[in-house]
């Protein structure tokens, strides 16, 4: 069994298990997509350390960190 | 003739609507603001095979991602499809999806059936699933949605005639619209599985329509590269603002020249002559001046944001603008604060955090607009009159660099002042890149800057005409030759009453009367400055001959009065000062509040007023 993950990695995938925190955002959150068992692979990190850059399916988003943790993830193998 | 239909074209940010709603309007549109609220949205006119004897009124809302909940931009397009008036009230629903995420886009198209509306499907980017081999079940999601489903290819425009005897076929009906509530996580789940099948894949190759932008985004996104790529790009974006605008403003510039020296030779004694010359013609250049370059930068920023590169630019500046309480979404609301004030205003409306809106457009007066650029211009080769365009280049860099600077201090003031307030998030969609599509952007430059001329132009027009007739009375006779003299003038009088204001800033109540017209619209000071120094247009044009004045020009003490110091504060008044009656209008407007407007201009101007006292005393 998966563990849930804290922070996540650049070049790692990610499958959503739940929300956390703030329902709005969640539910922002699920507008764009990501929905409970969708995966998601973090790819890069904007300058200064900014957004976290995702791709989901096809299409690619920015989410900070404190968006980042809206979601509950856990780690995929391969 | 029939009745004329109404029909709105809903989807999400980046679904290709916008494209689809310029091909079928051809552009011709204006913007209306939806009754009680702030948010304008796009209203067109289709007219069938040319004929205006049938016509379709189009909408083009603001893109969404839920009908639920979201910003201001969102809201409108809820109530235009919830709570619309008989007069926006669409009679047919056209969701535009885009083909390649088809299933994300479903649950807003599965609220829109639900709420009982007539509905057509489009569905687009049709060139990227033909060349990835992905086929789409038209006749299920007919099925589903009891609806016409239409495929679109934004770049030649292929489906355009479908969609159009769509339109002409469906019948108004008298239908009752009930806003559904928000889809549940399962039935949303439950909604893609079922569909799912819609989308098939004909080929085990992998989809590659988003090979290209991974690998723009390689370099574009990257953590140190990604920075400089910004960095090259925003200042390329400056600078052609200003060397591709040159020539266009020196014609106009020059044109205009020549026109009031024509006019002043017709009839050189008429009052008349002097009226159309110094006052009319005048007037029109003051406004027109702008127009190549206020063209370019809509221009500029339309070229960055339809290939997709505005959204990353957001991105990359979201951390340094997190600093001081704003975000990625502020960005492109301040980039057009360099333009002008006012769409740049109205564009914050995308930003979900009323604290941040309310901090944008606080600043947002002092980016330093193109109004301000004549005023630099003439001030700033007047502090370097030997300087090379490379060198001026550079003094200009270093105003807006200033100007940008002062901004982000702002911004860390009133984040600290506001620190109990919510935060606002970031959460920005990175679409693909494409090719943009250069005649669309021409003719929604040309609309924007339009909108602008129609809405700056008659107010710097009236202010202009008023301060020639200031100017020129009182008088006993009807002829130029009895003009009284500047300081005899009702200007005059005003300006010199009230030149204690102006002193500390080490000027007269000459260049105060230019400060007092530059509440009008700043651009007016330049040309105001040249009526009051009774500056006649040389060779070169009119700012040659103004400059020569300045050079020499004295106060009633013989001390000259443009000094480094006395220009220098010049130059940081206009950077800060909030001058604009158009701007604090909008800023009423947007902020829906005058407190918070009335806070802004007195703060803006008493710290523009210190500080250029400031600069004039201590140097």
């Amino acid at each position: 069994m998966a563990k849930a993950v804290q922070k996540v990695q650049i070049n790692t995938s990610y499958e959503i298990a739940g929300f956390k925190g703030d329902l709005t955002l969640a539910d922002r959150l699920k507008d764009l997509g990501f929905l409970k068992g969708n995966i998601f692979k973090v790819v890069s990190r904007a300058p200064f350390a900014g957004p976290i850059i995702v791709e989901l399916d096809s299409i690619s988003f920015a989410l900070r960190e404190s968006e980042m943790d809206c979601l509950e993830v856990i780690e995929c193998q391969n | 003739m029939s009745e004329l239909k109404t029909i709105a074209l809903v989807g999400c940010p980046n679904s290709g609507k916008t494209t689809l709603y310029n091909w079928l309007t051809n552009s011709n549109y204006r913007t209306v603001n939806y009754a009680g609220a702030t948010v304008d949205y796009a209203v067109g006119n289709l007219y069938y095979n040319g004929s205006r004897d049938e016509s379709y009124r189009i909408l083009d809302t603001p893109g969404v991602y839920s009908l639920d909940q979201g910003g201001l931009d969102e809201e409108v397009t809820q109530k235009i499809l919830f709570e619309g008036s008989a007069e926006v009230r669409p009679d047919l629903v056209v969701m535009v999806v885009d083909g390649t995420q088809l299933l994300r886009q479903l649950p807003t198209l599965e609220m829109i059936y639900r709420s009982g509306h007539q509905l057509g499907l489009i569905i687009t980017m049709k060139d990227l699933l033909e060349k990835n081999k992905i086929s789409v079940d038209v006749e299920k999601l007919k099925e589903k949605y009891h609806c016409e489903v239409f495929f679109f290819d934004g770049i030649r425009s292929h489906g355009l005639e479908d969609i159009l005897q769509l339109f002409r076929k469906f019948q108004k009906k008298d239908l009752t619209i009930v806003k559904p509530a928000r889809l549940s996580d399962s039935e949303v789940m439950g909604l893609q599985r079922e569909l799912k099948k819609v989308l098939r894949s004909q080929t085990d190759a992998p989809i590659t329509y988003k090979v290209w932008t991974q690998k723009i985004d390689k370099v574009l996104l990257h953590p140190v590269l990604g920075f400089f790529a910004f960095f090259v790009i925003m200042t390329s974006l400056f600078a052609s603002v200003f060397w591709l605008a040159t020539p266009f403003m020196d014609w106009i510039d020059g044109g205009f020249g020549f026109l009031i020296e024509r006019t002043l030779a017709v009839a050189p004694d008429s009052l008349l002559a002097d009226f159309f010359a110094n006052g009319l013609l005048t007037a029109f250049a003051s406004v027109l001046v702008f127009v190549p370059q206020i063209f370019i930068l809509f221009l500029g920023v339309g070229v960055l944001e339809s290939t997709g590169y505005l959204s990353r630019a957001a991105t990359v500046i979201d951390r340094p603008l997190s600093l001081v309480g704003l975000s990625g979404r502020s960005f492109v609301p301040l980039l057009s604060g360099f333009a002008c004030a006012i769409p740049a205003m109205m564009a914050t409306r995308n930003i979900s955090s009323t604290k941040e809106r309310w901090i944008a457009n606080f600043i947002i007066p002092l980016m330093s607009c193109s109004a301000r650029l004549p005023v630099y211009s003439l001030l700033v080769v007047f502090l370097l009159p030997e300087a090379s365009a490379v060198e001026l280049g550079f003094a200009f860099a270093l105003i807006y660099f200033t100007a940008a600077l002062i901004g982000a201090l702002a911004a860390g003031i009133l984040s600290r002042l506001l620190k109990n307030k919510k935060n606002g998030h970031f959460l920005m969609e990175l679409p693909l890149y494409r090719l943009p599509r250069f005649k669309f952007l021409a003719v929604n430059s040309f609309h924007r800057t339009q909108s602008y001329v129609t809405k700056a132009g008659p107010i710097i027009f009236v202010i202009a005409v008023g301060i020639w007739m200031a100017s020129s009375f009182p008088r006993t006779e009807w002829t130029a030759a009895a003009t009284p003299s500047m300081a005899e003038s009702y200007l005059g009088m005003a300006g010199q009453k009230l030149e204690p204001i102006f002193e500390p800033m080490g000027l007269d109540w000459r260049v105060g009367v230019g400060l007092i017209s530059a509440f009008a619209a700043r651009e007016v000071f330049v040309s105001t400055l040249a009526l009051v120094f009774n500056t006649t247009t040389d060779e070169e044009g009119l700012q040659s001959g103004l400059l020569t004045i300045m050079k020499d020009a004295t106060n009633s003490q013989g001390e000259l009065i443009f000094t480094v110091p006395s220009v220098v504060g010049l130059i940081v008044f206009f950077i800060i000062a909030l001058q604009c009656m158009s701007t604090f209008a909008v800023s009423v407007r947007e902020s829906g509040s005058w407190k918070f407007a009335w806070i802004q201009l007195l703060v803006l101007n008493a710290v523009a007023y210190a500080l250029a006292v400031g600069i004039n005393l201590i140097f």
